[in-house]
């Protein structure tokens, strides 16, 4: 094919060798920097990947695409896979619980066998949600480049690694190659000052930064989040923080390791041992970045007078104060007036109506944004002792069956019960809603997930995005509450 | 993937900002291997609760049932990567998306499957609109010369990076292209081994946690 010929004759032989790294001015660069292995094209380049994870969604074609090009995975080692996306989150359950989920959990299980890829599937120890899991075991390491087809592998950046989502037909490439030619983003940085005050967590944080600088404020950029309110957490929310960076735009989503990060990893089960270990914190410990003058934008956030965040709408942008209201039409940008009162529609709410004792139907404490176990300490500590509300469906699904384990151990499980939760098994679950966990039609929903796009949770349903605290209050309190006035 | 070389059609609008990959394919389409995702395809919006069409969505009106090219608004593409979002589009023939931006991923997915991303800056964004207002609008887009033709002068040009480009062209799969690099690459994979021999996966026969 002439066409063909082409890219063969573009290709130059006997590439370079690694450049002997430059002194790059971000994070960003370190990691990009270290993966290049042949530029392709302008602001392209074709990158090692590390790590790749895959899921039974979005990696079945992928498979296919492979069986029909008669291809081979490159390298098997460095793919894991995770059941979790479809698997049916009921107690006890196998992949024949949720029947419409089991051809996809089946044929991730016949791949995995006919590669060799290891699969943390149904019954597996370490089960869970394909970023919740990835990070339990160690799996991502500062300065990698992991990816997944999945738009919140950003997550993964809060070790200071570059993480991100990719599609099928990517998938399918990193299976053949372990490689990926990408596009460089631009570095932007969203600075996090002050410290979070009583009632909210990182995620009305996360929720705050996308609502004031909107859906598309990342578009084309890779996020590192800096400053001393990121310092001040823990790998858990820093996750939640890195996690929605698709939400405002931005594929790739990081910060920076220090000593919580290499603590985190210390006690995981794949992170290097010994001299190996020692040799990649020297590594480590230098990957930050030098030169703010390097971001092409700069994002401030001041978090100390935040409240608890939640969303009205069905944008993750469309986030207001629990105590505050639902925008007024007028207030509205000219571009988003025709779509406001669809907005408004669907989610049955009026311009100007306070939030705050709206009637809530159904709580979701779960999904890769909030699943881990301060998630569900936080929750449980809110609602100790209360009772779910009786015209509320409640339920906690942990991110992983590590979770779920290290919440009984805990007696956090006991907590959820006694109030009318139900506690389930490990997935992705009401987040997406492609099993059997869905909420109904005008049901309303407060959420621990990432998004409240219409028909996300099910047809017609009506999401609000909040934080676990939050989520959980509204749930004994049966309607969309404060959580600082519970506590 | 097909080749996109010049494809004359009629352009369908749906003037929305931010619509989303859940919107534009729900996941209740993705459960199945068999499952055809054009049926997918805007479910929500083309069909009515009891399934049958609604009529008053774009793509349900009669001459826009067989449109290649969809005119959006700004963002589109947002949400979740499913690459699903692509297919369903492309089943359903719509060849290109015209747009004011596109998300990252959904711009990706799309040039790597064969659907052709149009991003225009407003005035032009602004010229469809309102060539699409006074009647049904046929465009033809020729990737060679990056044109958008409308039917009058002048023609519209659009960005398109050099190597999608060529792929589109040839319908060329990417996986071929990088293999063509495949000594280049495990000479790489030593080179980086020896500097970050940790990154390699052991299996430690790792302690569950």
């Amino acid at each position: 094919m002439a066409s063909m010929q082409k890219l063969l004759r573009s290709i130059k032989p006997g590439g370079a060798t690694i450049a002997p790294m430059q002194e790059s001015r971000t994070l960003f660069d370190k990691i990009w920097q270290a993966h290049v292995i042949d530029p392709v094209d302008d602001d392209v380049d074709l990158l090692a990947i590390d790590r790749h994870f895959v899921h039974e969604v979005s990696s079945a074609e992928a498979f296919r695409q492979l069986d029909t090009a008669k291809r081979r995975v490159a390298e098997p080692r460095h793919t894991f896979a995770m059941h979790d996306h479809i698997v049916s989150t009921q107690p006890g359950r196998d992949a024949r619980t949720y029947a419409g989920g089991t051809e996809l959990v089946t044929f991730l299980e016949r791949n995995c066998k006919e590669s060799g890829i290891r699969l943390f599937g149904l019954g597996d120890p370490r089960q869970g949600i394909v970023h919740v899991t990835a990070a339990e075991n160690g799996l991502v390491l500062p300065g990698s480049t992991v990816v997944c087809g999945d738009s919140h592998t950003a997550t993964l950046g809060a070790f200071g690694a570059l993480a991100w989502g990719i599609g099928t037909t990517e998938v399918a490439h990193v299976l053949a190659t372990q490689t990926l030619a990408q596009k460089r983003p631009k570095p932007m940085a969203v600075e996090l000052t002050g410290s979070l005050p009583a009632g909210t967590t990182p995620k009305d944080a996360i929720l705050a930064i996308i609502g004031r600088f909107g859906i598309a404020a990342g578009v084309g950029h890779a996020v590192e989040y800096r400053g001393s309110a990121i310092r001040a957490l823990d790998m858990e929310g820093r996750m939640t923080i890195c996690n929605m960076s698709i939400e405002f735009g931005a594929r790739f989503g990081s910060i920076a390791p220090d000593d919580i990060t290499f603590e985190y990893l210390a006690n995981t089960a794949y992170a290097p041992k010994g001299e190996q270990w020692d040799s990649a914190l020297a590594y480590w410990r230098s990957l930050r970045s030098i030169d703010e003058s390097a971001f092409a934008r700069t994002l401030d956030l001041d978090v100390s007078s935040l409240a608890p965040q939640i969303t009205w709408g069905t944008t993750p942008g469309d986030v207001i104060g629990v105590d505050g209201r639902v925008p007024d039409r007028s207030a509205m940008p000219p571009e988003r007036r025709s779509s406001f009162d669809a907005t408004l529609a669907y989610m049955g709410l009026s311009e100007g109506q306070r939030i705050e004792g709206t009637p809530v139907d159904v709580v979701f404490i779960g999904s890769c944004t909030n699943s881990r176990i301060s998630d569900l300490r936080a929750a449980a500590k809110a609602i100790d002792g209360r009772r779910v509300a009786a015209s509320v469906r409640a339920l906690v699904v942990p991110g992983s069956s590590a979770v779920r384990r290290a919440a009984e151990n805990e007696g956090l499980d006991r907590v959820f019960r006694d109030a009318g939760f139900e506690w389930r098994e490990s997935g992705c679950s009401m987040c997406l809603a492609i099993n059997d966990d869905i909420v109904p039609p005008r049901a309303r929903c407060v959420s621990t997930s990432n998004r409240n796009f219409e028909g996300r949770q099910g047809a017609q349903a009506r999401t609000h995005l909040a934080s676990p605290v939050t989520a959980a209050v509204a749930a004994v309190a049966g309607r969309i509450s404060d959580p600082r006035k519970l506590a | 993937m097909q080749p996109f070389t010049t494809v004359t059609g009629v352009v369908a609008p749906l003037l929305r900002d931010d619509v989303d990959t859940d919107a534009i394919i729900p996941a209740a389409y993705m459960r199945s291997l068999s499952t055809d995702p054009g049926e997918g395809l805007f479910a929500r919006w083309r069909y009515r609760p009891d399934g049958t069409d609604d009529p008053s969505f774009v793509l349900n009106e009669p001459r826009f049932r067989g449109a290649a090219f969809l005119l959006a608004g700004r963002n589109f593409g947002c949400g979740s990567s499913r690459e699903n979002a692509v297919w369903a589009l492309l089943r359903f023939g719509i060849r290109s998306v015209i747009a004011q931006g596109f998300s990252d991923i959904f711009q990706q997915n799309a040039l790597k499957a064969g659907l052709l991303p149009i991003a225009l800056p407003p005035p032009q964004h602004e010229r469809m609109i309102h060539a699409i207002a006074r009647a049904t609008l046929t465009v033809t887009v020729d990737v060679a010369a990056r044109t958008l033709m409308l039917p009058e002068p002048p023609p519209i040009r659009f960005a398109l990076d050099a190597r999608s480009q060529t792929r589109l062209l040839g319908g060329i799969d990417e996986v071929d292209e990088t293999l063509l690099r495949r000594e280049r690459i495990a000479q790489f994979r030593v080179e980086q081994r020896a500097r970050f021999p940790w990154l390699d996966v052991v299996d430690t026969n790792a302690r569950h946690p």
